[in-house]
């Protein structure tokens, strides 16, 4: 194997990832009076310096083709998500920045292991190999874990971390075995080479079984039903920005390794698990609504709320026949990104201000306390519910025609109905925000909060309105089909 | 006796001691369960060409993790778990049959794609270190630097939920 100068460079975003989360560990260790907003804004400007290295290598000649034995690949798509990943880190520091620092906890490590999590993601959107994919995968899962029991002294949080550990375990040794099979039967682990094999050959029952166990493992990941239970005792009792950040973060990576697994590595099968996806993405919309209709504690409610959204995110999975499938999960994730991290940040600017953000009386007259923070939690319970002109409706304009040009139009006349449902549950919380009566003074939030709201409120309003260049965009980041 | 038998004998003992290892209600014996698992795990790799990973398996798995578990179990003294909610029943009995089901299914398509074809050739010659060693370090050396980021992030990790916390 022969790797130049190129190669490294193609991975510096990683390596300099890893070598952060190194320094922040360091600091936290060498020096205990380090404050935490020094080591957030330090974890700030590095996230800010690795998302400069993804933007030069977005310009870069030498990207696109397998490196590093391929294993690796850096093509547009990666290169979307990395950034996409990085911003979503950065978003989650902001959001960390008084929650973290209030806590009796040392805040170094838990930036660090932010960090680590992200080395994992970027990793797993790179991966060309299923055991690169693997090990990136865990590396994620791991430190994502852990970050889920960060509050180790609430008995919540401790619940939430066993849980997602003991399920994630479970569904990794299920993605592995699946791994395994394919790799028994082909010999090889390269996603071209399997997907070039697999051409010439003819498919036995035996494959099929791994393939479906690969994909049951990352519809964990994802949160679909019927994957889904882990998510909504892991979403209420983790540390409120790490929900956040899961609720984006590591799904983007999941997503996009479904997409390179799946697109990339078997596209001959797509007859044998088309189906399959169509019956659970129909199974996540209507379950995950309807949970969300039912519950009051705003947290659980958001939880279902984004399993829902994951049951939308496959439809554009079904579309993977065509480029249009896959561009169009793109461009509902540069709007699901942005959107759904904002309800959650919101919620964290509640629990700032001692609200527990339990239950939606939480969110009582909260447009005469901080008309800002309502107008902006407005703008993205809308952009949920698919409401134009926001970011939200053209993502769901893209998956539901993906799921129409893949010839399930029934799936898309569902999707329709449950984001009508899903408004109800929606405007409870837009409801309690403008016409309940207030008490108390008014909230102010911090420069941080408000900087990473305003951030997810502005990409969900200009995308919505001029979505245009953002959709061209990512039209060249569709991997090329194969 | 034949290899095929000693493999099927092997398989067996390893299923039904994983089995002994998930029911039993003493963690202790819980762990002994587990090597006598993983043990006769290893024989099948040997009788699969594999003895590297027989050899991996006995010193890693059984000899140096699960020593560790017991370290741990006899360190807190775990007493017998006591199950607070009564069995159910129908649970139970699904899951069963899932589990039956699913192993039958795999059983079917693994006997299926096994009469049609010739095993795939292998990678690597049976039992040889060297080969192994380079490919970790040179094809995959990525993965495995991964993993040792991965590693790393999980000593960071049972620190950070180990640790006791000086004011809380």
């Amino acid at each position: 194997m022969k790797v130049s100068a190129s190669d490294w460079l193609l991975l510096s975003p990683e390596l300099f990832l890893t070598a952060a989360g190194l320094l922040i560990l360091s600091i936290s260790a060498f020096f205990d009076k380090a404050k935490e907003e020094f080591l957030a804004f330090l974890t700030l400007l590095f996230v800010g310096v690795a998302i400069g290295l993804v933007a030069f290598l977005s310009g870069y000649g030498g990207r696109g083709a397998p490196i590093f034995a391929g294993m690796f690949i850096v093509d547009n798509f990666a290169i979307f998500f990395k950034l996409l990943m990085l911003v979503s880190i950065a978003l989650t520091v902001l959001a960390s920045i008084q929650f973290v620092g209030r806590a009796p906890y040392p805040a170094g490590d838990y930036y660090a292991l932010l960090l680590f999590t992200g080395v994992g993601m970027l990793f797993m959107v790179s991966g060309n190999n299923l055991v690169s994919i693997y090990v990136a995968l865990e590396l994620m899962a791991l430190s994502s874990y852990i970050l889920a029991g960060y509050f180790k002294l609430e008995i919540k949080s401790t619940e939430a971390a066993l849980k997602y550990f003991v399920l994630g375990a479970f569904s990794s040794g299920v993605l592995l075995y699946g791994l395994s099979l394919v790799y028994g039967i082909a010999g090889r682990m390269g996603l071209p080479d399997l997907a070039k094999l697999f051409e010439s050959q003819a498919k036995s029952n035996l494959l099929l079984v791994g393939i479906l166990l690969i994909l049951a493992g990352l519809l964990f990941k994802i949160a679909a039903v019927p994957f889904h239970v882990w998510t909504p005792d892991v979403y209420e009792g983790s540390p409120t920005p790490v929900t956040a950040f899961f609720s984006v973060g590591p799904k983007l990576a999941a997503y996009a390794i479904l997409a390179r697994i799946f697109y990339v590595g078997f596209p001959k099968f797509h007859a044998d698990w088309g189906l399959i996806i169509a019956l659970v993405s129909a199974a996540t919309m209507v379950f995950g609504n309807v949970a969300a209709l039912l519950q009051t504690n705003v947290k659980r409610m958001l939880a279902y709320s984004s399993i829902a959204h994951a049951g939308y995110a496959l439809m554009g999975v079904l579309g993977f026949r065509t480029e249009f499938g896959l561009w169009g999960i793109l461009v509902y994730l540069l709007a699901y990104t942005f959107m759904n991290f904002g309800v959650f940040a919101l919620v964290v600017f509640l629990e700032t201000k001692g609200y527990a953000a339990e239950s939606v009386a939480d969110f009582n007259g909260l447009a005469r306390r901080n008309m800002t923070a309502a107008v902006v939690m407005l703008v993205f319970l809308l952009s949920l519910a698919g409401i134009p002109p926001t970011a939200g409706f053209i993502g769901k304009y893209y998956l539901f025609t993906s799921a129409m040009k893949a010839g399930y139009a029934w799936l898309a006349v569902l999707a329709v109905l449950m984001s009508a449902l899903s408004l109800f549950y929606y405007f409870r919380i837009a409801a309690a925000m403008f016409f309940s009566e207030a008490e108390g003074a008014p909230l102010k939030s911090s420069y941080a909060l408000t900087a990473a709201v305003l951030i997810c409120a502005a990409a969900t309003v200009i995308v919505g309105v001029a979505p245009q260049p953002f959709v061209e965009m990512l039209r060249a980041c569709v991997i090329k089909a194969p | 006796m034949t290899p095929r038998l000693v493999f099927d004998v092997a398989a067996g003992l390893a299923i039904l001691f994983a089995c002994v290892m998930v029911v039993h209600r003493h963690p202790v014996k819980s762990v002994l369960a587990l090597v006598v698992s993983f043990f006769a795990l290893a024989v099948t790799y040997v009788l699969l060409a594999a003895p590297l990973i027989a050899a991996v398996q006995v010193i890693v798995y059984a000899g140096a993790i699960l020593v560790l578990f017991l370290f741990v179990l006899m360190l807190l003294n775990v007493p017998e778990e006591v199950r607070q909610t009564p069995d159910r029943p129908i649970h139970q009995a699904l899951s069963a049959g899932a589990i039956v089901a699913f192993a039958a299914a795999l059983l079917a398509s693994l006997r299926a794609y096994g009469a049609t074809r010739a095993a795939p050739s292998a990678e690597l010659p049976p039992g040889d270190l060297a080969p192994v060693a380079r490919l970790l370090f040179s094809d995959h050396f990525l993965s495995f630097e991964a993993l040792s980021i991965l590693l790393l992030a999980a000593l960071v990790g049972s620190f950070v939920l180990a640790r006791r916390e000086e004011s809380p």
